[in-house]
């Protein structure tokens, strides 16, 4: 039997949720059925208010591919073009063995033969290395915004002109994007990771790219002012890698979640929320984990080197973190150390680091430091503790300190 | 064309292996599955993995799948009841409810994201009180903002049958919201 209060409770309700009265409005029409409607009026209201959580942009992005990545992939399967493949393959063979019956087995007929069952092995293998090349092929990928608020512009490529961004603008290799002060942007690439720049940042985006199955992953940004917050899917493969270069270091994960901040001189902090971070400067590598911070000091006035390198994955070192081949020594002998990449030098993208200008504030200041066991740089001959400073104690041509070489 | 006739479409689409088709089934349909998800384990990261499986699950068997001119959501309703009937079997009680980071990086006014996410663990825990039926008319009604009449096809229940079950569930869960604040 109905309740007539299901009836009324109903109205109400569609009145509510349309907006077309207030909840006294609602219960004036019903005086008899007020003190018993409100509270399930009220607590309706309620819930709609909190109960509509969404999932976390990155985890609806893995999501997504965990379930595209079941999907039977009908392109390779090729199902169609196999058939068909095998249908003439075995149509060539059959008329072959006709001709092979129908006439004598003279040489130049022979050969033709062997001509021709080549030519149908090459249709019937062909397509499947055809296949597994194109999809090694490294192509461009993409990201797009996903959150947006204030006044963020972009550049399609250097020098072109500055746009207003929006939700949903697609981005890829040799963008660029800024915040303005009071704003910020979620960025969310190819592979689903993110990441947010705050208010007063400048990022360019140096490389999207990925095998066209997916594999090697590349995402590399060049960050060179403020702040941003990433949060990586944790790479698939070796060859995949997620940087963020900034003036005077490079942070490399293999999926974390941590904050790069640049300020206007360059100085670089690096503050780690969840698993690690190799943070490289001046050929140097430290490894920053959760709960930690690094800072890089500005390189000195003159310079207008980068820090930027190359890292490459290294299986001597911690499994969570990739780190780099550059032209410093220390980069060079573990380059050495590491698996050549398909289809990359090894040192394809290096550039010069900052070691080749005097910079005696420019080591990597991490809470870490020492817990990782890398080895230190040698001091620079500038700097205080290196036996060439003037002011080391050691100092070959000290006045008062005879020459160890004499 | 009708939503009816998209949908079949885009199941054939997706029986065929067609990934955009996959894809777009997720857009249209992985927040609601999300929150059915939650709204059974209260907890945000397990729900957001048993999505995923959800959703690996649909592609799965949707070759098996027969499409009868009803939402496609309440089939991914059966495939996530499943999932959470198999996790709760495979590991027994339901998790804890954590505080709510991503509503805290994302909302400047903490105050306001930490009152948001109390009230929401109050609102999942005081769900789990309902009938199965109870739980998915508040989910559908209020949650998911459905007419009674989108309800009463996913529900596989006449108008009248919904309007009766919003009613009851909405009493349910306010006496189970104030017994925990007495209790």
């Amino acid at each position: 039997m109905t309740d007539p209060l299901d009836d009324i409770l109903d109205d109400c309700l569609a009145k509510l949720i349309a907006g077309t009265s207030s909840l006294d409005e609602c219960l004036s029409g019903y005086p008899e059925q007020a003190d018993a409607l409100r509270p399930l009026l009220q607590l309706a209201r309620e819930v709609g208010d909190v109960g509509r959580l969404q999932m976390s942009p990155s985890a609806s992005e893995s999501a997504r591919e965990r379930m595209l990545a079941a999907v039977p992939d009908s392109r390779l399967r090729s199902p169609a073009r196999g058939t068909a493949l095998n249908r003439v393959a075995s149509s060539v063979v059959f008329w072959l063995g006709t001709m092979g019956r129908a006439e004598s087995r003279q040489p130049t007929t022979i050969l033709l033969h062997a001509a021709l069952v080549a030519a149908v092995l090459l249709l019937v293998v062909l397509p499947g290395g055809v296949l597994e090349l194109e999809r090694s092929v490294v192509v461009g990928r993409t990201g797009a915004l996903i959150g947006l608020v204030g006044e963020v512009e972009y550049q399609e490529h250097a020098g072109s002109a500055w746009q207003e961004a929006s939700v949903g603008r697609t981005f890829e290799t040799g963008w660029r994007v800024r915040t303005r002060d009071g704003s910020s942007v979620t960025l969310r690439f190819f592979d689903g990771s993110l990441t947010v720049l705050r208010a007063q940042t400048d990022l360019m985006v140096e490389e999207l790219s990925s095998r066209r199955d997916g594999a090697a992953a590349v995402v590399v940004l060049h960050q060179s002012l403020g702040e941003t917050h990433s949060e990586v899917q944790t790479l698939r493969d070796v060859d995949s890698r997620f940087e963020i270069h900034t003036p005077v270091a490079v942070a490399t994960v293999r999926g974390t979640k941590f904050d790069v901040s640049v300020g206007e001189d360059g100085a670089t902090q690096v503050t780690v929320t969840e698993g690690s971070v190799g943070v490289l400067s001046e050929g140097k590598m430290d490894v920053v984990r959760a709960g930690n911070l690094a800072s890089v000091p500005p390189p000195l006035p003159t310079p207008t080197l980068r820090a930027s390198v190359s890292l490459r994955p290294t299986p001597t070192l911690d499994d969570e973190f990739a780190v780099a081949g550059a032209e410093s020594d220390v980069i060079r002998e573990m380059a050495g150390r590491l698996r050549p990449r398909p289809g990359r030098s090894p040192t394809s993208t290096a550039r010069p680091l900052p070691r080749a200008t005097p910079q005696p504030t420019g080591t990597v200041a991490a809470t870490t430091a020492g817990e990782e066991g890398e080895t230190p740089p040698p001091p620079h001959p500038e700097h205080p503790e290196h036996p060439e400073h003037p002011e080391h104690p050691e100092k070959p041509d000290k006045p008062g300190k005879p020459d160890k070489d004499d | 064309m009708s939503i009816r006739v998209d949908e079949g479409r885009l199941v054939a689409r997706a029986k065929r292996g067609d990934s955009s088709a996959v894809a777009e089934i997720y857009t249209r349909h992985h927040a609601a599955v999300y929150r059915y998800v939650y709204y059974r384990v209260s907890d945000e990261s397990l729900a957001e993995d048993l999505t995923a499986t959800v959703f690996v699950r649909m592609v799965e068997s949707i070759d098996r799948f027969q499409y009868r001119d009803r939402p496609l959501l309440t089939w991914l309703y059966t495939i996530a009841r499943n999932a959470v009937i198999d996790h709760h079997r495979r590991d027994g009680a339901v998790g804890t409810i954590p505080l709510d980071e991503r509503l805290l990086e994302s909302d400047h006014d903490v105050e306001r994201a930490v009152d948001r996410a109390l009230s929401r663990q109050r609102l999942a825990k005081a769900m789990s009180h309902l009938t199965e039926d109870q739980r998915q008319v508040i989910l559908l009604k209020f949650i998911e903002g459905l007419s009674n009449e989108q309800a009463a096809e996913i529900l596989c229940k006449t108008i009248g049958a919904v309007k009766s079950l919003q009613h009851r569930a909405l009493a349910a869960l306010e006496r189970a919201l104030t017994a925990e604040l007495s209790g």
